[in-house]
């Protein structure tokens, strides 16, 4: 029995990929693919992993191990996916519960990782924080996850997965080189293509549900006059407005670093991103995406704290 | 008839003469000085806005402002309106071809503020008004349109009325520290006696603080923008909540934005000194001070935005 093991990472399309399996559990079951239950299904992913790593329960007796092994028993799978984009950046001590988790039950082990070049993925990353509770300014969240954090260091954390699990096979891809563009079917390409033929793929339109610009700014603010003011603070309902208006747009200008900020991350993690080139044996179009330098956009003249200001007016204008 | 032109500046009291002139125009009619108000009530902003009229001698404007000289039978004839002293050329033409033609005495009156002085206060009232540009780049545009080269503004007005009596002053170091005294002086006013200078009538522009002056800008921005949907609406009440405010921080540029403008005009000014044999050269000529200044960059957004919130009532808890 083989597992396949999604790492993520996060903002890769994830979500969909495991709104995908659990929406096609039927067909895959019939391939003798399972997609279990028994690992939590938050979000369609399987939760329960990351819960039991805080909670070192995930090899205990009475942990979750009992049910997924009798659903396993039940389906009788040749395959079985467990995917959770958290698991990308595990602490070591944290992968080696779950290698002793999966080194009793399956002979095969496939890791299966998307990444994001850096230059794309903190933007990303720092718009979720500011959809959240994040109240530090771009400067210094830049300094925190581009020189001290590892988690953009895609090599050392691929190595910790590769030294826990030296019999594995892992599979780097990027989500700039998927197949039609699509993570799900270029997931069902790379380690389940025998449900391929099965499956009709619903055409997808690309929409960037990126926060705008100024909003994603406007959010950082809010989220300090949030901070500072009493509980409700009255600056909770425009960030919400905010948030939601976010999801029911697609804007032109996504929220994006700068020309010189994408550079300095580039120069910080081209080498790193080329030992995984050779280390993971990336195809040709996944070591030029996570090596080639950022995309120059046309130097923006437009205040960014002015189009902030007009911004909020708007959500003020909108709340009378 | 003696003409005396008063063509400002902007920002060098000309409301305050104004305001004097009006309150005053009986008593300055009975000192052979006619301040008309055939051309607008407190100043005489028709002679630009209706320019093409006073061309027309079968218009009423036209009619009604000879009349109004006719009948007054005063020797002397103020006019004053501070938006002449940049008047586009077509108009300034016309202005020049107007009073050439009617007038053989003319006295053009202008006082001049240094620049880094004058800027800073324009830039201010204007932004009452709605102007939404950032400070650096309104400055640009009035330095395109040449608005703080004296000398070459002045000789425009020369070039119009070469046989005018051109009185440059410094808006500094005034008679009795009081610009209405100041420019009775200068057209030569008898007696002063008799005037009125209740200092109820002595208009002086409000100061606002400098974070004031922002939230206008981009109040003045928003509606630019087309986002109001009652744009009228919007502007007053942002408006009722700034002027409805104390202010504390006065408005003064940065030390190098200042000496950006004392270094583009020193030979200007100088040339300016020289020619009208200006006594005030220090206060043209010298270098600016240091002192804490301010550009609209300097505002912690978070203060912006809380008091974006306030005029709309958001409470911030």
């Amino acid at each position: 029995m083989e597992l396949i093991l999604h790492i993520g990472q996060q903002k890769t399309g994830s979500t969909a990929l495991q709104t995908f399996l659990n929406e096609k559990y039927a067909i895959l079951r019939g391939r003798k693919i399972l997609y279990p239950q028994s690992l939590g299904n938050e979000h369609n992913k399987q939760h329960l992993i990351m819960h039991s790593f805080k909670t070192q329960s995930l090899n205990e007796e009475n942990g979750i191990k009992a049910d997924f092994l009798a659903e396993i028993s039940k389906t009788t799978p040749k395959k079985v996916i467990i995917s959770d984009e958290n698991m990308f950046v595990g602490k070591p001590e944290n992968l080696n519960q779950l290698k002793v988790f999966v080194n009793d039950i399956f002979h095969k082990v496939k890791i299966i990782c998307y990444l994001r070049v850096q230059h794309d993925q903190m933007p990303s990353n720092y718009q979720q924080g500011l959809k959240g509770k994040l109240s530090k300014d771009l400067r210094s969240w830049l300094d925190t996850h581009i020189y001290k954090s590892v988690y953009y260091k895609y090599h050392i954390v691929l190595n910790r997965w590769k030294n826990t699990f030296p019999e594995a096979k892992i599979l780097v891809k990027t989500v700039g080189n998927l197949l039609h563009d699509d993570i799900v079917q270029d997931f069902v390409e790379a380690v389940i293509p025998e449900v391929k033929n099965e499956i009709i793929f619903e055409s997808k339109t690309i929409s960037n549900r990126s926060i705008d610009q100024p909003s994603g700014h406007l959010l950082y603010f809010l989220n300090k006059l949030i901070d500072k003011s009493k509980h409700p603070s009255p600056f909770q309902s425009i960030k919400e407005s905010v948030i939601s208006d976010s999801s029911n747009y697609t804007t032109k200008t996504p929220f994006a670093f700068s020309n010189e900020e994408k550079l300095e991350i580039w120069n910080q993690f081209k080498d790193s991103n080329t030992l995984i080139a050779s280390d993971f044996k990336l195809s040709q179009a996944d070591i030029n995406y996570l090596t080639s330098p950022p995309e120059m956009k046309e130097d923006d003249q437009i205040d960014n704290l002015e189009r902030v200001y007009l911004k909020f007016l708007e959500y003020l204008e909108k709340r009378k | 008839m003696k003409v005396h032109l008063h063509i400002g500046q902007q920002k060098t009291g000309s409301t305050s003469i104004q305001k004097f002139f009006e309150i005053n125009r009986k008593a300055l009619s009975k000192q052979g000085y006619l301040y008309p108000k055939s051309l607008g009530v407190d100043k005489q902003v028709g002679l630009f806005k209706q320019i093409d009229d006073l061309l027309d001698p079968s218009s009423q404007v036209y009619k009604s402002f000879f009349k109004e000289i006719e009948k007054s039978k005063c020797e002397h004839l103020i006019l004053s309106e501070e938006n002449l002293f940049t008047l586009k050329d077509e108009l300034l033409d016309k202005v020049g071809q107007f009073l050439n033609s009617h007038f053989q005495d003319i006295s053009i009156i202008a006082y001049l503020r240094r620049q880094y002085d004058q800027a800073a206060s324009l830039y201010q009232e204007v932004v009452k008004g709605r102007v939404f540009l950032k400070y650096e780049a309104w400055i640009e545009k009035k330095l395109n349109q040449g608005y703080y080269n004296y000398t070459w503004v002045l000789e425009r007005w020369e070039n119009r009325f070469p046989e005018a009596k051109m009185k440059v002053k410094a808006f500094y170091n005034l008679l009795e520290n009081d610009i209405r005294k100041d420019i009775l002086n200068e057209i030569s006013f008898p007696n002063i006696e008799k005037l009125n200078f209740n200092e109820a009538f002595n208009f002086k522009n409000t100061g606002i603080d400098t974070l004031s002056i922002e939230i206008l800008r981009v109040s003045n921005a928003f509606v630019k923008k087309g986002n109001p949907k009652d744009p009228e609406a919007f502007r007053a009440k942002v408006r009722k909540y700034v002027f409805g405010k104390t202010f504390d921080k006065k408005l003064v540029l940065h030390y190098a934005q200042k000496e950006r403008l004392w270094n583009e005009f020193l030979a200007s000014n100088q040339a300016l000194i020289n020619k009208y044999q200006l006594s005030e050269d220090e206060y043209f000529l010298d270098k600016p001070k240091e002192e804490d200044g301010w550009t609209n960059d300097d505002h912690d957004p978070e203060e912006v935005l809380l008091e974006l919130s306030r005029i709309y009532n958001l409470s911030e808890g």
